[in-house]
């Protein structure tokens, strides 16, 4: 079974938030949450860079290891999900994931946190089933119907990676050999505890 | 009067609170309407209703076929094209472009053979845009959507021109040459010195070109754009058919033979010459030196509003003359600027550009919630070292004042994208003006997510003298804490 | 040109030929390109330097700027771990304690007996803001403990539904009942100002074991050294626990993310050892001391418990004359 990674080659990053936009149309995620976020480091200096980052499904997950009622699990295909039956809107999952990926609405109590809402990799919620309902909790699950995150496919300098950890990374370590400089393989050695040479 | 047909009621709808003589005319987008689509690689697309149009909006179709109705010549101009329920047909639409689209190349691009098109939009190869080997008859050797120029009627099934100006293509695959677009002949005229007496030379260039040609050309050198007489000297107008030469000599009158391709109705002239590897225009050089405009070759001059004062004597804007009808005082304004010592007053460059998130005056992509989520605000980028001499903090309140005193408040984004001495605010905003909200100008439920200040408010006079294009570009602004 | 000039040449050329032929294929496999992004900013030096990588993003959630904190993993190890054993051993540690000297004490007794005459401790406002705080505090407890020890110790016996449904409530609890508690505290901290300033009784006080350990009464004002521990405690742990709290409660109004691990580091000890304390509280004031609850109970307190725990206090209520001091036959 593949182990299901992203990966952000920040060489080919123009910063044009396609990747973002897709998500939120294709999962209509609502304003205020974002799965997917485009950031500019250095901005306006020399060596600025621009990453897209969201849930990165870590190996050994601190969200799940952290919540406190046990609702995230991890799929077949290495993608961290979580039932929003289950969750309570507690925030921890926030204060350990590396990443900055939960994301909480602010339909609680004295405008804090409702239920977490992450990035899926586009594989829904505990049922895999593209119904209405699930929709609205979760978004499409494209990983179900063989198609990947969208995100990725919408990316028009193929920047965003999203795949087989392996493949994925086979594509990023060609395009390094032929370029001849890598671009750092942005999150990985905390999410996956590995890095790709270059 | 003002009329504003647009799906979105643009910053303009939105700037007065008038109610007289202002119209508000909501325009179908083209998912509600059929109709041919032109995309920016000159490719021909046919679209078709995807939704029927929504509240009271009519398409553009409909909106012009009425307005000739009121103005009275709707027969005219409708009399070959059929309209049902005031709607006239797209598909007539688009031949009523073809007939008289000769000139322009948008002949070929019949509504039959483009939505042959989007029918076997497989059938095509995605980089070259040919059509594959086992594509149809109806497409066979087209490139995808016909792309300008196509030349000739539909029925002489010109590929449309993937390249422009390829000359390793014969002209009935997408090949040309550059357009003979202004004579076959320059004559310059200069005064010099002989013998202590100043006398007038002439001096001849040949426009056309010189031992180049696409392929197949029967004529091996360059060429003329082609007229009935052309063809005659030629001993092409044989190839005429009846009926063109009929056509032609009709519209010629006492002159056949001046009845050049760009007016032949009946196209035979293109279709002649196509036939001989030649293309209806001409085979020219291409130039550099664009004799007929201001400046032949582009020389500096300084913006009207200059950070740099001290260069406008030597590279002053174009004196004052009257273009397209409209006096262009940009010369005075200059003057005036630099008398008034206005660099001194604005000492900042404005510039002015687009964002990834929006497109244009921005009405349609703010109304979009994913975009607008986005940006939500009008910005203007400054340099950390002028953002603190005036201590302005990053995404803080600030009123940009303009050079001709007009005013917008947006927020400041300090950031070295910009130098010192240099801002920046994107134009895709509207629906503020001079500090003030105009929400509640918008008829309801049409207002846009998103709304700020244009910088057009800002920018100031000036205009290319070829296009009349104002200039945005090239402005002065002083920016200060709000 | 000379045949040694010739030979030159053409050993040269041979040579130049030769280097040329070797050095393709290296040539080929290391790109001759330069990198055009070496300057650019690096993963690993961000890290090293900031231990976080944040950047410019235009949207209204401006969290969303940072990208990356790997000090997540930090503060999972102190949730998971940390924060578990230094609350189960303060909370244990106490509940045992408690039950060994509960077992060798036994309750400590009013030793001259009940005279029947009562005199009142607490009046009806000084109860109510007690018990209202009490109340809160049991919960908020109970719910924090659920979040910290529930996984493990709950939901292993019920459905995940259940105790989600626990948990939720618990939540709601928590946050609500946060408002009456931080009011609470503040009053209590207002209304017992007064009588919880340390003096040397108290040291006298906690010299003679404070008539806990062993036989002695140590003389004592309305609160003896024991009992001021309690107020500070309630108030300083209060205010740490409420502070804190907020800051998990609405974040990111003025913190980050760092701001927010550490405020919850700060909540979880504070409340481990808080409820810790709070056992040892609940025990004398209960089973651990006779005629103590009254006090909070009814209000009224026998004259004799008074004389034995709070003697300088009774002399002073005594001396006021009758208008506090109810000193009269029980019916």
């Amino acid at each position: 079974m593949a182990r299901m990674k992203f990966l952000c080659d920040a060489d080919r990053c123009i910063e044009c938030n396609a990747c973002v936009t897709a998500c939120k149309n294709e999962h209509e995620v609502p304003w205020g949450i974002n799965r997917r976020r485009v950031v500019t480091i250095n901005d306006g200096q020399p060596g600025e860079r621009s990453v897209s980052m969201a849930c990165m499904h870590c190996t050994d997950a601190p969200c799940a290891a952290v919540c406190p009622v046990n609702c995230f699990f991890t799929t077949a295909d290495g993608v961290v999900l979580h039932s929003k039956d289950l969750c309570i809107g507690c925030g921890y999952c926030f204060y350990a994931c590396p990443f900055g990926a939960p994301q909480y609405p602010r339909v609680g109590n004295f405008g804090s946190r409702g239920k977490m809402d992450k990035c899926t990799f586009c594989a829904g919620g505990p049922d895999p089933a593209n119904t209405q309902a699930n929709f609205v909790q979760y978004g499409t699950n494209r990983l179900a119907e063989g198609k990947l995150p969208l995100c990725a496919e919408m990316c028009s300098t193929k920047s965003l990676l999203a795949g087989d950890g392996d493949i994925i990374a086979k594509i990023y370590k060609e395009r390094v050999a032929k370029r001849g400089y890598g671009s750092g393989a942005w999150g990985w050695k905390t999410a996956y505890r590995e890095t790709i040479a270059g | 009067m003002l009329v504003v047909a647009d799906p979105h009621p643009t910053t303009w709808a939105a700037l007065s609170e008038r109610k007289d003589n202002t119209y508000l005319l909501p325009i179908c987008t083209q998912f509600e309407c059929d109709g041919s689509r032109t995309a920016s690689n000159r490719s021909v697309q046919w679209g078709q209703q995807v939704v029927k149009p929504i509240f009271e909006s009519k398409n553009d179709y409909e909106v012009m076929y009425l307005l000739a109705k009121k103005l009275g010549f709707a027969d005219l101009m409708f009399k070959n094209i059929k309209v049902e329920n005031n709607q006239p047909l797209a598909e007539d639409l688009l031949r009523e472009i073809n007939r008289g689209g000769f000139s322009t190349g948008y002949s070929g691009q019949s509504p039959e053979r483009l939505k042959a098109h989007m029918a076997n939009q497989d059938k095509f190869d995605l980089v070259s845009l040919r059509s594959t080997k086992d594509a149809p008859p109806e497409i066979a050797g087209d490139y995808y959507g016909l792309p300008w120029p196509c030349w000739g009627t539909p029925a002489i099934r010109h590929p449309g021109t993937h390249q422009l100006y390829n000359t390793n293509l014969h002209v009935k695959e997408g090949g040309g040459t550059f357009r003979a677009r202004f004579g076959v002949e320059r004559v310059v005229k200069t005064k010099v010195m002989e013998d202590g007496k100043e006398v007038e030379k002439e001096q001849r260039f040949n426009l056309l070109a010189e031992g180049s040609f696409s392929v197949g050309s029967e004529l091996k050198d360059g060429y003329p754009e082609f007229t009935y007489g052309v063809l005659k000297k030629l001993g092409w107008d044989k190839d005429l058919t009846d009926p063109e030469r009929e056509r032609i000599e009709k519209i010629g009158g006492n002159n056949p033979d001046n009845v050049g391709w760009a007016i032949d109705l009946s196209g035979g002239i293109i279709r002649v010459a196509l036939e001989h590897g030649c293309i209806p225009f001409g085979n020219g050089k291409a130039r550099a030196a664009a004799w007929n405009l201001l400046d032949p070759v582009p020389v500096h001059r300084e913006p009207i509003y200059t950070p740099r004062p001290d260069l406008v004597a030597k590279y002053p804007t174009y004196p004052k003359a009257v273009r397209f009808r409209v006096p262009d005082i940009g010369f005075d304004v200059q003057k005036a600027a630099v008398d008034k010592g206005i660099a001194k007053q604005f000492p900042l460059v404005l510039t002015s550009g687009r964002l990834v998130e929006y497109e244009g005056g921005g009405e349609e992509t703010r109304s979009n919630k994913w975009l607008a989520e986005l940006q939500q605000d009008s910005f203007i980028e400054i340099n950390p070292a002028d953002a603190t001499e005036r201590g302005i903090k990053d995404g803080q309140w600030v009123w940009v004042t303009g050079a001709e005193n007009s005013k917008a408040r947006v927020k400041a984004l300090v950031t070295q994208r910009v130098g010192k001495g240099v801002t920046w605010m994107p134009f895709h905003f509207g629906g503020w003006w001079q500090g003030q909200d105009q929400r509640k100008n918008y008829p309801a439920g049409t207002d846009p997510i998103v709304l700020g200040e244009s910088v057009n408010s800002i920018t100031t006079y000036g205009y290319d003298p070829a296009t009349g294009m104002q200039e945005p570009k090239a402005a002065l602004c002083q920016v200060a804490a709000a | 040109m000379t045949l040694h000039t010739h030979i030159r040449t053409i050993l040269g050329t041979f040579a130049i030929l030769l280097a040329v032929i070797v050095a393709t294929p290296a040539a080929a496999q290391q790109p001759t390109t330069v990198n055009p992004t070496a300057s650019s900013v690096n993963e690993e030096k961000l890290l090293r330097e900031l231990n976080q990588i944040s950047g410019r993003c235009t949207l209204p959630n401006q969290t969303a700027c940072l990208i990356e904190q790997p000090a997540g993993r930090d503060w999972r190890e102190f949730h998971q771990v940390t924060l578990r054993w230094i609350a189960a051993i303060s909370i244990v540690g106490v509940l045992a304690l408690l039950v060994i000297f509960y077992l060798s004490r036994g309750m400590v007794k009013i030793e001259s007996g009940r005279s029947g005459r009562t005199v009142t401790r607490f009046n009806g406002y000084e109860r109510f803001v007690h018990w209202m705080t009490a109340t809160c505090f049991i919960i908020l407890a109970l719910s924090g403990l659920n979040i910290t020890f529930g996984k493990a110790l709950l939901l292993p016996i019920m459905s995940p539904e259940a105790f989600t449904a626990i948990s939720q409530w618990g939540k709601y609890f928590h946050n609500y009942l946060s408002f009456p508690f931080t009011i609470g505290t503040v009053m209590i901290f207002l209304m017992w100002i007064g009588g919880n300033i340390p003096n040397k009784t108290d040291v006298e006080w906690v010299k003679r074991g404070g008539g806990i350990v062993g036989k002695d009464h140590p003389p004592a004002y309305r609160f003896n050294g024991g009992q001021k521990m309690i107020y500070w405690i309630v108030v300083l742990g209060g205010a740490a626990v409420a502070v804190s709290g907020y800051i998990l409660m609405f974040p990111f109004y003025g913190t980050t993310v760092s701001g927010v691990q550490l405020a919850q580091i700060v909540h979880g000890i504070v409340a481990a050892l808080f409820i810790a304390a709070m056992l040892g509280h609940i025990y004398i004031g209960t089973i651990g001391m006779e005629g103590a609850f009254e006090a909070m109970g009814s209000g009224e307190v026998d004259v004799n418990w008074a004389k034995e725990h709070h003697k300088l206090w009774l002399e002073e209520e005594m001396g006021k004359g009758s208008s506090r001091a109810k000193a009269q036959p029980a019916e």
